[in-house]
């Protein structure tokens, strides 16, 4: 049963970052792709993030970063998450991310990154390959 | 002789046949107005009346710019958005910009120093110094400004939630330095319904945040009659999702709440509108760009003459910078957005705007390089001194497209108000989240409708280079990630050093008087600021009497 209920998203914006075209956009990109999205709102901590990624029991957790400051942030929230007992779930990373940094993100967990221009289908795409070797 | 590289040589993309056939595909406006396939004519503008809907330049209803001889007199002001790190960090910066001849300077602040949180709290202490200085105290400013004279150089900074904080420091820096309030020049934001609209750094709920911003601005009318206390900003509307026209219809909504705040307070509109600037997009359909700031001009004038029967012409003026719009700049093939840069210095340059600040070609990866930041202030000046475009005034004027788009443009603008007033007026529109939500939709319309190809987006969705390595040798900004902890150590030591008795007393007093609607905060928040309060303290003061805002849920 586990392997048909949809696919569960939290998508997440960590910090004072108060950009969020991009999060509202994917929002409602996961949902016409037929998942089960949950948007935090702005100004989030990693702990409260790692909380509600608990509680609403999510696959997947679609970090939206602006400032410039995804790879310290990145890293508190999967150190929250790990202490939840969710150092599974998927961790996705979307906003303004220079190239360089994309290996120190995927080094502490990060699955993938999407920057400005990526493609829903292949955002979408990624997510459903990522959670399928998840629920094994 | 012939050259015979191949495309592949070069790394050209091979022409895509279907993108070269434009029969299949809609011809809209960056706002979605469609535009007709039948020429545009004498006969389209039948019944136009150019006495009325242009009028001569620099009069009612300004149609055609608010001088009469713009630019020959008067070139825009080149600005760009500066800062970072401590006030000492920025200094270095802004002395290099002064000493080159700037005297307009951006100051960009972190997002603690925004959003009113101590720089080494745990929400902050990532973020200090990162996308702008860190101006916790007073100390900071003065060292912000150290050796530049602040009577001659005019400071504009993106200052919102707390615009109010941002005064009190500046004129407390400039008294220093002996430059009395009257004497100040720039412009402090203060715009705080687009923050709850489109930028987020909102700190409290919209009707003590209107009454904030209303402080300033009352108290600039008596003290700081060269400072601009609000720059009602379009720009972050369209950012965040809004189409060119709303973005300026949204502004015009905002900005009547803060006239009203005012005038509410006993001011005349002829005291209160002369202060007002604008803040507004430019776009790479810069036909556009041009015919809608010069209908918001015309706009404007109408809603202050005949609405609120303001006599002053200067009351009826509407004064805007002009900002890029990143979001139409592309990660794929970065030095693309060169191209796109000077589109938008053209629309604003034939729009007619007072200043223009451009975005540089790599900022969908992080801060501009100082060759990227070189090569968008280069491009400013070869549109401003090379092409022509500013020796005449309103070039377009008169052209059966431009002024056909210009009316239409005027019309959507007053239908879209007329909106918002059924609702029953802006804030409670924002409480209700229903501007909120028409801005996200129409974000994830406009992303869609470039996925799909209707939108072109060169190198995105046509002329695609597909291997482009990643984009992994694109030269990015680098940060020192010192800068935070530098800071904040410097804060420690100030905070040892003021006199808790009278921090304390200035604390309190701001707190009763916040409690108080008929005070206004900016002198007690200046003593507090004159005690070395930072503004995230101030901030919590206010938190506790205003509450703090949650945005309503729902995308």
């Amino acid at each position: 049963m586990e392997h048909s209920r949809h696919t569960r998203v939290l998508v997440a914006k960590p910090g004072l970052d108060g950009h969020d075209r991009g999060a509202k956009v994917i929002v409602q990109a996961f949902r016409d792709a037929g998942m089960e999205v949950i948007y935090t709102g702005l100004h989030q901590t990693p702990q409260q993030i790692a909380r509600v990624a608990m509680q609403e029991d999510v696959d997947v957790v679609g970090l939206s970063i602006l400032s410039g400051t995804h790879v310290a942030l990145c890293q508190v929230v999967m150190d929250e998450l790990r202490a939840q007992g969710l150092g599974n779930v998927v961790v996705f990373v979307g906003g303004t991310v220079p190239p360089k940094d994309v290996p120190k993100l995927k080094a502490i967990g990060v699955k993938e990154v999407f920057g400005a221009g990526s493609r829903f289908d292949d955002i979408v795409q990624s997510i459903n390959t990522h959670v399928a070797t998840r629920r094994g | 002789m012939t050259s015979t590289i191949s495309n592949q040589k070069l790394g050209l993309p091979e022409v895509d046949s279907a993108q070269t056939n434009p029969s299949s595909r809609a011809f809209l406006t960056r706002s979605g107005i469609e535009v007709p396939a039948e020429p545009f004519t004498a006969e389209t503008l039948r019944g136009w009346d150019s006495d009325l809907k242009l009028g001569e330049p620099g009069k009612y209803p300004y149609t055609r710019g608010i001088h009469a001889d713009m630019y020959r007199k008067r070139p825009w002001t080149i600005r760009h958005n500066a800062g970072f790190g401590s006030g000492e960090d920025t200094n270095a910066l802004f002395k290099y910009l002064f000493n080159s001849g700037l005297t307009g300077l951006n100051l960009a602040m972190d997002l603690p120093t925004q959003m009113g949180i101590e720089p080494d709290d745990p929400r902050g202490q990532l973020e200090v110094g990162r996308v702008g200085a860190a101006l916790s105290t007073l100390e900071d400013m003065e060292r912000l400004y150290d050796g530049i004279p602040m009577d001659q150089v005019s400071t504009s900074t993106a200052h919102n939630g707390l615009a109010i904080v941002f005064l009190a420091q500046y004129v407390l820096a400039a008294q220093g330095q002996g430059v009395p309030p009257s004497a100040i020049r720039g412009t402090v934001q203060n715009d705080i319904l687009k923050e709850i609209l489109a930028r987020g750094t909102y700190i409290f709920p919209p009707r003590p945040s209107v009454r904030l911003a209303g402080d300033v601005i009352e108290w600039c009318i008596n003290n700081a009659p060269k400072f601009n206390p609000i720059s009602v900003s379009a720009c972050h509307m369209q950012q965040a999702g809004a189409t060119h026209i709303q973005s300026f219809a949204y502004t015009f909504a905002n900005a009547q709440v803060y006239l009203d705040e005012v005038i509410r307070r006993g001011y005349s509109v002829d005291q209160v509108a002369p202060l007002f600037s604008f803040l507004i997009p430019t776009t790479v359909y810069f036909f556009e760009a041009a015919a809608n700031h010069r209908a918001a001009r015309r706009l404007w004038a109408s809603i202050l003459r005949e609405k609120y029967g303001a006599k002053d012409p200067r009351s009826w003026m509407f004064r805007a910078a002009t900002a890029g719009d990143q979001t139409e700049l592309t990660a794929a093939q970065p030095l693309n957005n060169l191209a796109r840069i000077t589109l938008h210095c053209l629309g604003a340059a034939l729009g007619g705007s007072q200043s223009v600040i451009l975005a540089a070609y790599d900022e969908a990866f992080d801060l501009p390089t100082e060759k990227s930041f070189r090569a968008t202030l280069m491009a400013q000046n070869i549109v401003q001194r090379e092409s022509g475009v500013a020796d005449v005034v309103d070039p377009l004027a008169g052209s059966y497209y431009v002024e056909w788009l210009t009316d239409r443009s005027e019309q959507e603008m007053r239908a879209i108000l007329q909106k918002i007033a059924d609702t029953g007026g802006m804030v409670k529109a924002i409480e209700e989240g229903i501007v909120q939500r028409d801005i996200a939709h129409h974000a994830y319309e406009e992303e869609r409708s470039i996925q799909s190809g209707q939108k072109v987006r060169v190198g995105v969705n046509c002329l695609v280079v597909k291997d482009e390595g990643g984009g992994m040798e694109q030269e990015t900004f680098n940060f020192d990630p010192d800068v935070g902890r530098r800071h904040i150590e410097r804060l420690k030591e100030i905070r040892l050093q003021r006199d808790q008795d009278s921090l304390t007393d200035s604390l309190k007093a701001l707190k009763k008087a916040a409690a108080d609607e008929s005070q206004n905060l900016v002198p007690h928040v200046m003593e507090a600021v004159r005690c070395m309060a930072t503004g995230g303290e101030i901030a919590g003061v206010l938190r506790e009497v205003f509450g703090t805002y949650k945005p309503p849920s729902g995308v």
